[in-house]
């Protein structure tokens, strides 16, 4: 009986530490991220300019939200620039880290792990600017080489095509090192033994990638897709600084329409339901993937 | 377990009443003698030096009056909207500035969200004070800043757009410089003459012109040019569909597409390709000394915009800052202080500009925009700076309420149409409505 009942008290003791460690992460997430949340719900029943007091109107924004054409335009620009850069930024930071993998000098390896991964801590801005002057369609130094070996002038940033394009290339040049890293650092996971065993039993190098290697991945290239789709949901600055969401509206995105509505038309409300919009989106996707995620990823 | 975790909790209270001590007394610290005022002025930070240039600027005010402090709040952007934008962010947000650095893109939206005090009662009480700077400054200019008749901000500076040209290229290429009456046809001649294909890969890699999917910077001084405006004269309906415009935007089409004059329209480093020699002409205001000052790039002279043809009537195009007095003001005595310290002609003059420092605005003040010192910097023609705002009907950008909102829909379709992928009729049209629809809601 009392034993029991220290232990109670010890247990008791133990979970108001627990509560207490976990209590400056709690405070952020319910300040930072639920509070804003239910913000957001909320004003999306408001018409607000940020200067006089909000203004209930009912369910009119989500009536705009569904007549707006350009909300149909952002939101097919960002799925465009998400299916592009996930694959490409997850199918070749593996097939790097691949190539990383292999037997090759150490010295080698770490300066090439380094240029890859070099952009990856770059500022955005600077990088949109110096491609921008890289890719100018008449005076750039890109289609002036082109040009030297007979590729006709190629209006990189300035075609409602190529702009997208030239967008979600730059967008996993910057990126692609943080996916091989993250890959890199997951086939070194993988036991050697594995590989022996494959090996004495007869398997070949595409056998042992497609039984051994690649399972043993998936765990990681599941938290690549996860992490890549909401960050590529979520592109902004590339865009807005190298092609300010033109020409037109081609390379506008769903978080650059969100900004504009609300901090340059100051119609806090319609921003916040656009966002909700893509709040949804996002949510069902990753829901999808968890679910999805049974029948591929393998957890040792 | 529990020893060590009780341990942690005493630790951990400890650092929270101690930040919390800090924090208190940090305030307390923090908090001012009385009599000393602080006026919050907020400004555009359009290059990193700006903050100190205000502080010299505002040198001899915090000197002359003992009492009064400012608090710098520089905010960034790449154009007047977008840093009105921010600023008005940060009113929104709570933030109580006396001032504001304001530019005629800003200054309904500013009346409409009742931010801005009329200065008519000070401007009577120190009447004969300002004697010297209402004469002197330019009647446009002290227009611009009225709202139904009451007068909101005190003139600073301003910038009309004019075309700078390369003169080491108009000599290589043996082309005389343009005069004060060329018109869009002469226009066109001389930038076929400047295209030139040097390496002969039949592509050009010099341009005679350089169009931007601009404002004001470029798309608004065509449409003036050709006699007519963007919005309605009391800026509360479209124009955007008038055959004028439509064929504005033609003739910029035209530029890259058909003459084949100018490079396909971006935001390219524009400046530095003139410098280069690449391009041999583009639309600006006073700003690109600031670029070729430092550069000692002098070579180069401006002309007025091309009149549309030689019968078409010259229309200027400006744009002004200014200093408000705002509603947030907590001290509008000493703010009304400042914005008249900011209109006395030995600030003013700073505008000029010096070597190593220069601005790229023109003084508001007659008798420093047409003073010789001007000519210590590029253009040599600065004199038609300022008479382009007396001698000829000028007229501010046009800036109604949701300006932001406007330009964004303008540029969206300018993009499109300089993008050679809508038709200038399709674009001008599909604008007019969505701005039209857009302004009904002002009216």
């Amino acid at each position: 009986m009392h034993i029991k009942k220290s232990v109670g008290k010890l247990a008791k003791r133990e979970n108001i530490t627990g509560h207490l460690f976990i209590l400056p992460t709690m405070i952020g997430f319910l300040v930072f991220i639920i509070g804003p949340m239910i913000t957001a719900i909320v004003l999306s029943f408001f018409y607000w300019d940020m200067f006089t007091p909000p203004n209930f109107i009912g369910l009119d924004n989500y009536k705009t939200l569904f007549k707006d054409p350009h909300v149909f335009t952002v939101f097919k620009n960002t799925l465009i620039f998400v299916f592009g850069v996930v694959t490409l930024n997850v199918g070749g930071g593996l097939l790097i880290a691949l190539a990383l993998n292999r037997r090759i000098h150490a010295v080698f390896r770490y300066i090439l792990r380094t240029t890859y991964f070099f952009p990856m801590i770059t500022s955005v801005t600077a990088i949109a600017l110096v491609w921008n002057l890289l890719l100018n369609t008449d005076l750039g130094i890109v289609n002036y080489y082109l040009g030297k070996i007979g590729i006709p002038r190629i209006n990189w940033l300035l075609s409602s095509r190529q702009a997208k394009v030239s967008v979600i290339l730059i967008e996993v040049w910057k990126n692609i090192g943080f996916y091989m890293i993250v890959c890199l650092a997951g086939l070194q996971n993988i036991p050697r033994q594995l590989y022996e065993a494959a090996e004495i039993d007869g398997a070949g190098g595409l056998q042992r990638f497609l039984y051994i290697t690649f399972p043993l991945l998936t765990p990681t290239i599941f938290f690549l897709v996860i992490i890549g789709l909401i960050n590529a949901f979520q592109i902004f600055d590339m865009p807005f600084v190298l092609t300010r969401g033109g020409p037109g509206d081609a390379t506008r995105t769903v978080v650059m329409y969100i900004y504009e509505t609300g901090f340059r038309f100051f119609n806090m409300g319609y921003a916040a339901t656009v966002s909700l919009l893509l709040f949804v989106l996002i949510a069902a996707l990753t829901l999808i993937q968890f679910r999805v995620s049974k029948g591929w990823v393998f957890y040792r | 377990m529990a020893k060590i975790s009780k341990q942690f909790v005493k630790l951990f209270m400890c650092v929270i009443i101690v930040c919390f001590v800090i924090g208190i007394s940090g305030n307390l610290f923090a908090e001012r003698a009385p009599e000393e005022k602080e006026l919050n002025f907020i400004f555009w930070l359009y290059s990193p030096e700006v903050t100190e240039g205000w502080k010299n600027t505002l040198a001899n005010f915090v000197e002359e009056n003992p009492g009064i402090t400012i608090n710098y709040v520089p905010v960034s952007g790449t154009t007047w909207g977008e840093y009105l934008d921010k600023v008005a962010t940060l009113i929104a947000g709570g933030e109580k500035p006396d001032t504001i650095w304001v530019a005629t893109e800003g200054v309904l939206f500013l009346h409409s969200k009742k931010l801005m005090q009329p200065l008519d009662p000070y401007i009577e009480k120190d009447k004969e004070e300002l004697k010297e700077y209402l004469d002197d400054v330019a009647p446009a200019l002290l227009e611009a800043n009225k709202i139904e008749g009451k007068i909101y901000g005190m003139p600073y500076s301003w910038n009309n757009m004019v075309i700078w040209y390369n003169k080491k290229m108009f000599d290589a290429a043996g082309v005389p410089y343009p005069k004060a009456d060329w018109t869009k046809e002469d226009f066109v001649n001389i930038c076929k003459k400047l295209t030139i294909d040097r390496d002969g890969d039949g592509k050009p890699d010099q341009y005679g012109f350089a169009v931007e999917p601009g404002y004001f910077t470029s798309t608004i001084p065509w449409i003036f040019a050709s006699g007519t405006s963007l919005l309605s004269e009391d800026l509360s309906r479209s124009n955007a569909n008038d055959p004028r415009i439509i064929e504005v935007m033609q003739f910029m089409q035209d530029l890259v597409y058909k003459h084949k004059v100018a490079p396909t329209p971006g935001y390219g480093p524009t400046f530095t390709l003139f410098m280069a020699g690449e391009i041999a002409m583009f639309g600006a205001g006073r700003w690109p000394i600031m670029t070729f000052v430092p550069e000692n790039f002098t070579n180069c002279d401006i002309q007025y915009w091309p009149l549309w043809t030689k019968n078409t009537p010259r229309k200027t195009l400006f744009g002004v800052d200014a200093f408000p007095l705002l509603s947030t003001s907590q001290n509008p005595e000493a703010t009304w202080k400042f914005i008249k310290y900011m209109s006395r002609k030995d600030v003013v003059s700073k505008f000029v500009g010096e070597r190593g420092a220069p601005i790229g605005n023109i003084p508001v003040l007659k008798s420093l925009a047409t003073s010789e010192k001007m000519g210590i910097f590029p253009p040599k023609n600065y004199k038609i700076f300022y008479e382009s705002i007396v001698k000829y009907d000028a007229k501010a950008v046009p800036a109604p309420i949701p300006f932001t909102e406007v330009e964004n829909i303008w540029l969206r379709y300018v993009s499109s149409i300089l993008a050679n992928e809508m038709t200038a009729k399709d674009g001008c049209q599909k604008a007019h409505k969505e701005i039209d629809a857009l302004l009904a809601r002002y009216r």
